[in-house]
Protein backbone atom coordinates (compact mmCIF):
# COMPACT_ATOMS: atom_id res chain seq x y z
CA UNK A 1 0.00 0.00 0.00
CA UNK A 2 1.28 3.17 -1.01
CA UNK A 3 1.57 5.84 2.03
CA UNK A 4 0.31 9.51 1.64
CA UNK A 5 1.09 12.87 3.25
CA UNK A 6 -1.85 15.82 2.92
CA UNK A 7 -1.82 19.12 3.65
CA UNK A 8 -5.17 21.19 4.37
CA UNK A 9 -4.44 24.69 4.17
CA UNK A 10 -7.43 25.15 6.40
CA UNK A 11 -6.40 22.92 9.06
CA UNK A 12 -5.03 26.14 11.45
CA UNK A 13 -1.84 23.92 11.82
CA UNK A 14 1.19 25.08 9.58
CA UNK A 15 1.58 23.07 6.67
CA UNK A 16 5.44 21.62 7.50
CA UNK A 17 3.66 20.89 11.05
CA UNK A 18 1.05 18.57 8.83
CA UNK A 19 4.12 16.95 7.25
CA UNK A 20 6.02 15.70 10.23
CA UNK A 21 2.79 14.82 12.38
CA UNK A 22 1.96 12.45 9.70
CA UNK A 23 5.84 10.66 9.10
CA UNK A 24 6.05 10.73 12.57
CA UNK A 25 2.74 9.01 13.24
CA UNK A 26 3.49 6.47 9.90
CA UNK A 27 7.05 5.70 11.50
CA UNK A 28 5.50 5.21 15.15
CA UNK A 29 2.79 2.56 14.18
CA UNK A 30 5.68 0.75 11.79
CA UNK A 31 3.95 1.81 8.41
CA UNK A 32 7.30 3.36 7.34
CA UNK A 33 10.10 1.17 8.96
CA UNK A 34 13.76 1.41 9.31
CA UNK A 35 15.56 2.12 6.24
CA UNK A 36 12.60 3.14 4.46
CA UNK A 37 13.44 6.05 1.70
CA UNK A 38 11.30 8.76 1.92
CA UNK A 39 10.70 10.88 -1.43
CA UNK A 40 13.18 13.62 -2.07
CA UNK A 41 12.71 17.19 -0.94
CA UNK A 42 12.21 18.92 -4.01
CA UNK A 43 9.57 15.78 -5.09
CA UNK A 44 7.48 16.30 -1.84
CA UNK A 45 7.12 20.00 -2.02
CA UNK A 46 6.45 20.46 -5.62
CA UNK A 47 3.57 17.18 -5.07
CA UNK A 48 2.17 19.31 -2.40
CA UNK A 49 2.37 23.14 -3.74
CA UNK A 50 5.05 23.79 -0.73
CA UNK A 51 8.68 25.71 -1.09
CA UNK A 52 11.28 23.68 -1.00
CA UNK A 53 12.65 25.33 2.41
CA UNK A 54 9.32 23.93 4.07
CA UNK A 55 10.18 20.15 3.48
CA UNK A 56 13.74 20.81 3.85
CA UNK A 57 12.83 21.82 7.71
CA UNK A 58 10.44 18.94 8.33
CA UNK A 59 13.52 16.54 7.28
CA UNK A 60 15.90 18.49 9.04
CA UNK A 61 13.59 18.38 12.10
CA UNK A 62 13.24 14.71 12.07
CA UNK A 63 16.73 14.49 11.71
CA UNK A 64 17.19 16.22 14.70
CA UNK A 65 14.98 14.42 16.97
CA UNK A 66 16.45 10.99 15.27
CA UNK A 67 13.18 9.80 13.30
CA UNK A 68 15.50 9.92 10.15
CA UNK A 69 18.78 9.77 8.90
CA UNK A 70 20.39 11.78 4.99
CA UNK A 71 22.85 10.35 4.09
CA UNK A 72 24.12 11.05 0.46
CA UNK A 73 24.30 8.41 -1.53
CA UNK A 74 20.51 7.00 0.08
CA UNK A 75 18.77 10.36 0.80
CA UNK A 76 16.59 10.58 3.45
CA UNK A 77 16.01 7.02 5.03
CA UNK A 78 13.60 5.99 8.34
CA UNK A 79 16.24 5.59 11.03
CA UNK A 80 17.27 2.50 12.72
CA UNK A 81 16.93 4.03 16.26
CA UNK A 82 13.25 5.37 15.16
CA UNK A 83 11.31 1.64 15.47
CA UNK A 84 13.17 1.49 19.25
CA UNK A 85 10.93 4.47 20.19
CA UNK A 86 8.75 3.52 23.42
CA UNK A 87 5.10 4.07 22.32
CA UNK A 88 4.12 5.25 25.68
CA UNK A 89 6.89 8.10 25.52
CA UNK A 90 5.03 8.89 22.05
CA UNK A 91 1.97 9.60 23.60
CA UNK A 92 3.20 11.40 26.57
CA UNK A 93 4.81 14.29 23.85
CA UNK A 94 1.94 14.36 21.93
CA UNK A 95 -0.02 14.72 25.16
CA UNK A 96 1.92 17.32 26.24
CA UNK A 97 2.05 19.22 22.68
CA UNK A 98 -1.98 18.32 22.84
CA UNK A 99 -2.12 20.52 26.64
CA UNK A 100 0.00 23.25 25.41
CA UNK A 101 -2.12 24.15 22.53
CA UNK A 102 -5.23 24.10 25.15
CA UNK A 103 -4.04 26.18 27.75
CA UNK A 104 -3.10 28.46 24.78
CA UNK A 105 -6.71 28.53 23.36
CA UNK A 106 -7.73 29.21 26.98
CA UNK A 107 -8.95 25.56 27.41
CA UNK A 108 -9.36 23.60 31.06
CA UNK A 109 -8.82 20.71 32.14
CA UNK A 110 -12.32 19.41 32.28
CA UNK A 111 -13.22 20.87 28.76
CA UNK A 112 -9.69 19.78 27.20
CA UNK A 113 -10.14 16.00 28.73
CA UNK A 114 -13.77 16.08 27.19
CA UNK A 115 -12.69 17.25 23.51
CA UNK A 116 -10.57 14.10 23.48
CA UNK A 117 -13.09 11.91 24.67
CA UNK A 118 -15.41 12.64 22.04
CA UNK A 119 -13.02 12.41 19.57
CA UNK A 120 -11.76 8.88 20.99
CA UNK A 121 -15.39 7.55 20.76
CA UNK A 122 -15.99 8.97 17.34
CA UNK A 123 -15.22 6.52 14.69
CA UNK B 1 -7.21 31.00 -53.13
CA UNK B 2 -5.61 27.64 -54.44
CA UNK B 3 -5.87 25.06 -52.69
CA UNK B 4 -2.26 23.34 -52.60
CA UNK B 5 -1.61 26.81 -50.77
CA UNK B 6 0.13 25.99 -47.52
CA UNK B 7 -1.92 28.59 -45.68
CA UNK B 8 -5.18 27.38 -47.30
CA UNK B 9 -4.44 23.95 -45.74
CA UNK B 10 -3.14 25.56 -42.63
CA UNK B 11 -6.57 26.71 -42.33
CA UNK B 12 -8.55 23.96 -43.65
CA UNK B 13 -6.58 21.63 -40.82
CA UNK B 14 -7.30 24.10 -38.55
CA UNK B 15 -10.71 24.00 -38.84
CA UNK B 16 -10.76 20.47 -38.80
CA UNK B 17 -9.06 20.95 -35.56
CA UNK B 18 -11.66 23.13 -34.85
CA UNK B 19 -14.23 20.52 -35.15
CA UNK B 20 -12.91 17.89 -33.52
CA UNK B 21 -12.39 20.31 -30.65
CA UNK B 22 -16.03 20.77 -30.32
CA UNK B 23 -16.66 16.76 -31.06
CA UNK B 24 -14.15 15.82 -28.27
CA UNK B 25 -14.39 18.50 -25.87
CA UNK B 26 -14.05 16.46 -22.42
CA UNK B 27 -16.95 16.28 -19.66
CA UNK B 28 -17.11 14.21 -17.16
CA UNK B 29 -18.39 11.35 -19.08
CA UNK B 30 -14.84 11.42 -20.46
CA UNK B 31 -13.16 11.94 -17.45
CA UNK B 32 -14.87 9.15 -15.37
CA UNK B 33 -13.91 6.77 -18.90
CA UNK B 34 -10.53 7.45 -18.61
CA UNK B 35 -10.02 7.16 -15.00
CA UNK B 36 -11.75 4.04 -15.39
CA UNK B 37 -9.68 2.57 -18.30
CA UNK B 38 -6.73 2.96 -15.95
CA UNK B 39 -7.83 1.06 -13.03
CA UNK B 40 -9.74 4.01 -10.90
CA UNK B 41 -12.46 2.11 -10.60
CA UNK B 42 -15.03 4.28 -8.62
CA UNK B 43 -13.72 7.76 -9.13
CA UNK B 44 -14.82 10.85 -7.42
CA UNK B 45 -16.90 13.95 -8.35
CA UNK B 46 -13.24 15.84 -7.40
CA UNK B 47 -11.28 12.51 -9.31
CA UNK B 48 -13.52 13.15 -12.32
CA UNK B 49 -13.05 17.18 -12.56
CA UNK B 50 -9.43 16.48 -12.56
CA UNK B 51 -9.20 14.07 -15.29
CA UNK B 52 -11.84 16.62 -17.36
CA UNK B 53 -9.19 19.42 -16.39
CA UNK B 54 -6.50 17.31 -18.09
CA UNK B 55 -8.25 16.47 -20.53
CA UNK B 56 -8.65 20.10 -21.62
CA UNK B 57 -5.67 21.54 -21.00
CA UNK B 58 -4.30 18.90 -24.00
CA UNK B 59 -7.52 19.13 -26.39
CA UNK B 60 -7.69 22.97 -26.29
CA UNK B 61 -4.42 22.95 -28.50
CA UNK B 62 -5.52 21.24 -31.15
CA UNK B 63 -7.27 23.36 -33.40
CA UNK B 64 -4.38 26.21 -32.79
CA UNK B 65 -1.96 23.04 -33.64
CA UNK B 66 -3.78 21.93 -36.18
CA UNK B 67 -3.51 25.07 -37.62
CA UNK B 68 0.32 25.54 -37.32
CA UNK B 69 2.04 22.24 -37.65
CA UNK B 70 1.75 22.68 -41.82
CA UNK B 71 3.15 26.20 -41.54
CA UNK B 72 5.83 24.94 -39.16
CA UNK B 73 6.69 21.81 -41.42
CA UNK B 74 7.00 24.16 -44.45
CA UNK B 75 9.22 26.67 -42.99
CA UNK B 76 11.29 23.77 -41.74
CA UNK B 77 11.28 22.48 -45.54
CA UNK B 78 9.59 19.19 -44.69
CA UNK B 79 6.60 20.11 -46.60
CA UNK B 80 3.00 20.15 -45.22
CA UNK B 81 3.21 16.51 -43.85
CA UNK B 82 0.34 14.00 -44.65
CA UNK B 83 -2.44 14.28 -42.64
CA UNK B 84 -1.51 11.40 -40.25
CA UNK B 85 1.93 13.20 -39.01
CA UNK B 86 -0.16 16.23 -38.36
CA UNK B 87 -2.78 14.41 -36.33
CA UNK B 88 0.49 12.91 -34.10
CA UNK B 89 2.27 16.12 -33.83
CA UNK B 90 -0.58 18.02 -32.54
CA UNK B 91 -0.87 15.20 -30.06
CA UNK B 92 2.21 15.30 -29.33
CA UNK B 93 2.46 18.98 -28.28
CA UNK B 94 -0.89 19.24 -26.90
CA UNK B 95 0.62 16.86 -24.51
CA UNK B 96 3.63 18.77 -23.65
CA UNK B 97 1.31 22.58 -23.34
CA UNK B 98 -0.90 20.30 -21.32
CA UNK B 99 2.23 19.29 -18.78
CA UNK B 100 3.32 22.78 -18.55
CA UNK B 101 -0.02 24.04 -17.92
CA UNK B 102 -0.03 21.53 -14.74
CA UNK B 103 3.20 22.75 -14.00
CA UNK B 104 2.05 25.78 -12.06
CA UNK B 105 1.47 24.90 -7.88
CA UNK B 106 -2.00 23.78 -7.30
CA UNK B 107 -4.39 26.45 -5.91
CA UNK B 108 -6.73 23.26 -3.64
CA UNK B 109 -6.23 23.60 -0.01
CA UNK B 110 -6.41 20.08 0.28
CA UNK B 111 -3.59 18.25 -1.13
CA UNK B 112 -1.78 14.57 -1.05
CA UNK B 113 1.46 13.17 -2.03
CA UNK B 114 2.80 10.03 -2.04
CA UNK B 115 5.45 9.45 0.07
CA UNK B 116 7.64 7.38 -1.98
CA UNK B 117 10.46 7.80 -4.30
CA UNK B 118 8.59 8.76 -7.59
CA UNK B 119 11.27 7.37 -11.11
CA UNK B 120 10.68 7.16 -14.64
CA UNK B 121 10.01 3.48 -14.65
CA UNK B 122 6.90 4.00 -12.01
CA UNK B 123 4.95 6.23 -15.26
CA UNK B 124 6.46 4.41 -18.36
CA UNK B 125 7.75 0.50 -18.57
CA UNK B 126 10.93 -0.47 -18.93
CA UNK B 127 10.79 -2.25 -22.29
CA UNK B 128 8.60 0.75 -23.35
CA UNK B 129 11.85 3.09 -23.02
CA UNK B 130 13.77 0.64 -24.69
CA UNK B 131 11.76 0.68 -27.97
CA UNK B 132 11.96 4.23 -27.79
CA UNK B 133 15.37 3.91 -27.97
CA UNK B 134 15.97 1.33 -30.45
CA UNK B 135 13.50 3.45 -32.23
CA UNK B 136 15.13 7.02 -31.87
CA UNK B 137 18.54 5.31 -32.30
CA UNK B 138 17.15 3.87 -35.94
CA UNK B 139 15.23 6.65 -37.05
CA UNK B 140 19.00 9.29 -36.62
CA UNK B 141 20.86 6.60 -38.14
CA UNK B 142 19.00 5.79 -40.96
CA UNK B 143 18.30 9.50 -41.67
CA UNK B 144 21.75 10.06 -41.51
CA UNK B 145 23.28 7.57 -44.11
CA UNK B 146 20.12 8.75 -46.37
CA UNK B 147 21.25 12.20 -45.66
CA UNK B 148 18.03 13.30 -44.93
CA UNK B 149 18.84 16.56 -42.60
CA UNK B 150 15.14 17.53 -42.09
CA UNK B 151 13.98 14.31 -40.92
CA UNK B 152 17.02 13.43 -38.46
CA UNK B 153 15.87 17.11 -37.31
CA UNK B 154 12.22 15.53 -36.89
CA UNK B 155 13.29 12.70 -35.15
CA UNK B 156 16.11 14.73 -32.69
CA UNK B 157 13.45 17.04 -32.16
CA UNK B 158 10.26 14.50 -31.43
CA UNK B 159 13.05 12.53 -28.77
CA UNK B 160 13.65 15.54 -27.35
CA UNK B 161 9.72 16.45 -26.84
CA UNK B 162 9.45 12.87 -25.53
CA UNK B 163 12.32 13.57 -22.66
CA UNK B 164 10.08 16.94 -21.37
CA UNK B 165 7.29 15.50 -21.16
CA UNK B 166 8.37 12.88 -19.24
CA UNK B 167 10.56 14.92 -17.20
CA UNK B 168 7.55 16.91 -16.59
CA UNK B 169 5.13 14.43 -15.53
CA UNK B 170 7.30 12.92 -13.08
CA UNK B 171 7.88 16.57 -11.30
CA UNK B 172 4.54 18.51 -12.05
CA UNK B 173 2.70 18.98 -8.90
CA UNK B 174 0.32 16.50 -7.52
CA UNK B 175 -3.30 16.70 -9.20
CA UNK B 176 -5.75 15.26 -6.79
CA UNK B 177 -6.00 11.77 -5.15
CA UNK B 178 -2.55 9.84 -5.06
CA UNK B 179 -4.09 7.41 -7.56
CA UNK B 180 -5.29 9.70 -10.00
CA UNK B 181 -2.68 12.15 -9.86
CA UNK B 182 -0.11 8.69 -10.57
CA UNK B 183 -2.64 7.76 -13.64
CA UNK B 184 -2.52 11.20 -15.45
CA UNK B 185 1.09 11.34 -15.12
CA UNK B 186 1.32 8.05 -16.55
CA UNK B 187 -1.03 8.63 -19.21
CA UNK B 188 0.82 11.72 -20.48
CA UNK B 189 4.12 9.76 -20.24
CA UNK B 190 3.35 6.76 -22.24
CA UNK B 191 1.18 9.14 -24.94
CA UNK B 192 4.14 10.85 -25.41
CA UNK B 193 6.66 7.63 -25.33
CA UNK B 194 4.50 6.20 -28.07
CA UNK B 195 4.38 8.89 -30.29
CA UNK B 196 8.21 9.51 -30.16
CA UNK B 197 8.13 5.17 -31.46
CA UNK B 198 6.27 5.95 -34.24
CA UNK B 199 7.26 8.99 -35.41
CA UNK B 200 10.84 7.45 -36.76
CA UNK B 201 8.96 4.25 -38.37
CA UNK B 202 6.20 6.81 -39.97
CA UNK B 203 9.00 9.06 -41.68
CA UNK B 204 10.17 6.25 -43.93
CA UNK B 205 9.00 6.54 -47.56
CA UNK B 206 7.25 3.31 -47.37
CA UNK B 207 8.08 1.58 -50.90
CA UNK B 208 9.31 -2.07 -50.17
CA UNK B 209 7.99 -4.46 -47.73
CA UNK B 210 11.22 -3.80 -44.82
CA UNK B 211 9.80 -0.34 -44.49
CA UNK B 212 5.84 -1.62 -44.73
CA UNK B 213 7.30 -4.18 -41.78
CA UNK B 214 9.23 -1.12 -39.77
CA UNK B 215 5.57 1.06 -39.77
CA UNK B 216 3.49 -1.74 -38.76
CA UNK B 217 6.29 -2.53 -35.84
CA UNK B 218 6.43 0.92 -34.79
CA UNK B 219 2.20 1.43 -35.06
CA UNK B 220 1.92 -2.03 -33.05
CA UNK B 221 4.48 -0.77 -30.03
CA UNK B 222 3.29 2.57 -30.16
CA UNK B 223 -0.27 0.73 -29.47
CA UNK B 224 1.44 -1.76 -27.00
CA UNK B 225 2.73 1.27 -25.32
CA UNK B 226 0.07 3.80 -24.94
CA UNK B 227 -2.70 1.22 -24.08
CA UNK B 228 -4.52 2.03 -20.50
CA UNK B 229 -3.33 -0.03 -17.81
CA UNK B 230 -5.26 -0.57 -15.25
CA UNK B 231 -1.84 -1.98 -13.01
CA UNK B 232 -1.13 1.90 -12.62
CA UNK B 233 -3.49 2.89 -10.37
CA UNK B 234 -3.44 -0.25 -7.92
CA UNK B 235 0.17 0.57 -7.77
CA UNK B 236 -0.59 3.61 -6.06
CA UNK B 237 -3.61 1.99 -3.83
Amino acid sequence: MTLRVVVDAGSGLAPWRQVQDQIIRLIARGSLAPGDRLPPIRQLARDLGLASGTIARVYRELETAGWVTTARARGTVVADSAARRDPEALLRAAAAEFVTAAKELGAGEDTAVAVVREIYGSP
Amino acid sequence: MPLDNVLAVAVLTGLFGLVVLVVLWPNAKHGRRLLRRWGVTEPSEVDVDEAVLYLKRRRFWYPWLFFVIPLLGEAAGVGKGTDTAVIVWTVFLGGLLGELLAWRPPARRRREAMLSHRVVTDLVPAWALVLLALSVAGGVVRTILAREWAQLGITIGCAAIVAAVVAIALRRPAAGDAAVDLVLRARSARVATGLAIIVPGATVRIGDVPSMLLFVLSVAACIAVVSPNPRVAAEAR
